[in-house]
Order: C-alpha cells, then sequence, then structure tokens
C-alpha cells in the first residue's frame, strides 16, 4: 500500500543525516510511496548548490517530480534570507508553513530531519 | 503498538527513550544511523545503555553504511546488534511501524 511520508528538513541537520534523509527518500519512492519534503532554513540551499548534497537533492527531484509522487517546498522567506530563492533545482517550489502543516496533515509518516541534533 | 525510533544522534538518550517505550509494552525498533551508528562498536561509551535497551526487548539495528564509514565490521558489533541498510529501513519507516521518530 503507497503511503506519504514527509520529510521535515530542520536546517540543523548534519551534512551527513541529510544525505541520509535523501537517499531514504529516493527507497521510498523507489517503493511507489509518495514523499513530500519541506525545507526551513540551512536546508533551503539543499535542492540550490553544486555540492554532493545538491546534485542528491536535484536526482531526486527529477524522479520524483517526473513520477508525480514528490512534492518538494523550500519555505520562501527562508530561501531569500539564504540567498537561494532564484536557484533552486526545477520543480521546488517557494512556499510557507501553511504548505507544512498541509504535508503534515496529510502524511502517514513525518520525519523530522535534524530536530534531535 | 510498534515503534521505530531512528537515532541519529545521542545514542544514549534514545536507547534510553526506546528502553522506557519497551518496558511500557510497546515493540520497539531502534535504528541507529549516521553519527549514532558508532554506538553499536563494541566497548563504545554507549555501550550500558544499548544492553539495557537490548534486555529490555528492544529491536536494535545499525544502518551497514554509517558502520562501514566509521570502520565497524561485522565482529566488531555489540552482541544482539543487527545491521540493516537504507531499503530495510524504508520498509520500516513506511509498513512496519504504527509509529516512526527520528531524533
Amino acid at each position: 500500500m503507497s503511503r506519504r511520508v514527509a520529510f521535515v528538513f530542520t536546517g540543523t541537520a548534519p551534512p551527513e543525516q541529510s544525505a541520509t534523509a535523501l537517499k531514504l527518500a529516493e527507497r521510498l519512492l523507489a517503493r511507489g510511496h509518495r514523499v513530500t519534503v519541506f525545507a526551513h532554513e540551512r536546508d533551503t540551499t539543499l535542492a540550490a548548490g553544486t555540492d554532493e548534497l545538491a546534485r542528491a537533492a536535484a536526482g531526486l527531484l527529477r524522479r520524483g517530480v517526473h513520477g508525480g509522487t514528490l512534492d518538494w517546498v523550500v519555505d520562501a522567506a527562508a530561501a531569500e534570507r539564504h540567498g537561494v530563492a532564484a536557484t533552486q533545482a526545477p520543480g521546488v517550489v517557494p512556499g510557507d508553513h501553511s504548505d507544512l502543516w498541509a504535508f503534515v496533515r496529510h502524511a502517514d509518516v513525518v520525519l523530522s530531519v535534524g530536530g534531535g541534533a | 503498538m510498534t515503534v521505530a525510533l531512528l537515532v541519529s544522534h545521542t545514542a544514549a538518550q534514545g536507547l534510553a527513550l526506546a528502553r522506557a517505550w519497551a518496558e511500557s509494552g510497546d515493540d520497539v525498533v531502534v535504528v541507529l544511523l549516521d553519527g549514532a551508528a558508532a554506538a553499536a562498536r563494541d566497548g563504545h561509551a554507549d555501550a550500558p545503555a544499548l544492553r539495557a535497551a537490548l534486555a529490555a526487548g528492544v529491536a536494535v539495528s545499525a544502518h551497514d553504511d554509517a558502520l562501514r564509514r566509521r570502520g565497524v565490521t561485522g565482529g566488531g558489533l555489540t552482541d544482539g546488534v543487527k545491521t540493516i541498510d537504507l531499503d530495510e529501513v524504508a520498509d520500516l519507516v513506511a509498513e512496519g511501524a504504527d509509529k516512526v521518530v527520528w531524533l
């Protein structure tokens, strides 16, 4: 049965945990589950850079957005603060906490990435 | 209720929480990820918390890639700890637990 899993990137996770979360999201997509991502603060840069994490995020977006099973929203205000509002990978949508609430409300599982850091 | 607890930091804290849940009657699965995977190494400073969780019936697994990054091989794991790959973690998260928490 397809489940809906929401990842909330809090902006506080070390790179290793962010990478693990992106890989886990990829595995979930591969199994036919629906994945939603909401990125706060520093994690608004995840899909905007050129480093290893950004490449992983871009790959995930290509796979998920084209398959219609991934939604990726960045906190628009945070993206502005971090100077990445105009450089997000294709498929990333600027949003706000109403999007976060919608993701959480509709999710079967919510994973906070970095909350325990 | 089956609870999956993913732990990336502060393994001792996560294991103590898992132990408390197990002692309250829940089936608890702990997955040690990222930095927390080091706690699965035999002789680690968090070994007492790990052994206490295992003794309380908590199922403890450690992420194979995280162990490899830290040079921990199968023979160096605390008895009772299993290795797990991300495909298995994905199945656990999506379908194998009633509640999932990531610390």
